[in-house]
């Protein structure tokens, strides 16, 4: 299983908008594979102290920092699931 | 002239983006402008009726959301609100 932690700040941008949704839509694909936390706003902010993160969107997993500042395409998205293992 | 720039907590791209081109804004037109920075929803936020971050109110009317402008826009807008030469 993969930990998938997606930082969204609010109000969220576009971006941030976009890299939820394909979050969910990834998990729905995933199921049970895929351990999906989103974190927006305030309650982002203590994630984002601890990676050290500088911009949203941002997507961590299995507690690596795989995305800051940009939403990645599906095929990107399935990239770093295949490296988690999924 | 009074501007609102609205951004998200945490920042996003957009937002580090803006704010770095109201400070740019700031150190060329001086006085003439006055800046308010919102983080997070606000009541402004609110009251704009702003859908996403960052977003940029000048004169009270929304200008820009959901992404930074270009300083030839961010001019451009500046310029549309500018009812004396002497403003900007």
């Amino acid at each position: 299983m993969a930990v998938v932690e997606v930082l969204i700040g609010d109000p969220p941008c576009p971006g941030c908008e976009q890299i939820a949704a394909l979050a969910a839509r990834m998990k729905s694909e995933y199921g049970d594979k895929m351990d999906l936390k989103i974190y927006k706003g305030e309650e982002a902010i203590p994630k984002f102290e601890e990676y050290a993160i500088s911009v949203v969107p941002a997507m961590v997993i299995d507690e690596k920092i795989r995305i800051m500042g940009m939403v990645p395409s599906v095929e990107t998205f399935r990239e770093m699931l295949r490296e988690a293992g999924l | 002239m009074r501007m609102d720039v609205f951004v998200s907590i945490p920042p996003c791209s957009g937002g580090v983006k803006l704010l770095k081109l109201v400070d740019e804004m700031k150190a060329k037109y001086g006085e003439a402008l006055d800046i308010e920075i919102h983080r997070g929803r606000d009541e402004a936020f609110e009251r704009y009726g702003i859908s996403s971050a960052p977003a940029l109110v000048i004169e009270e009317i929304v200008r820009i959301m959901g992404f930074c402008p270009s300083a030839e826009t961010f001019e451009n807008a500046l310029r549309e609100m500018a009812t004396t030469a002497e403003d900007v």
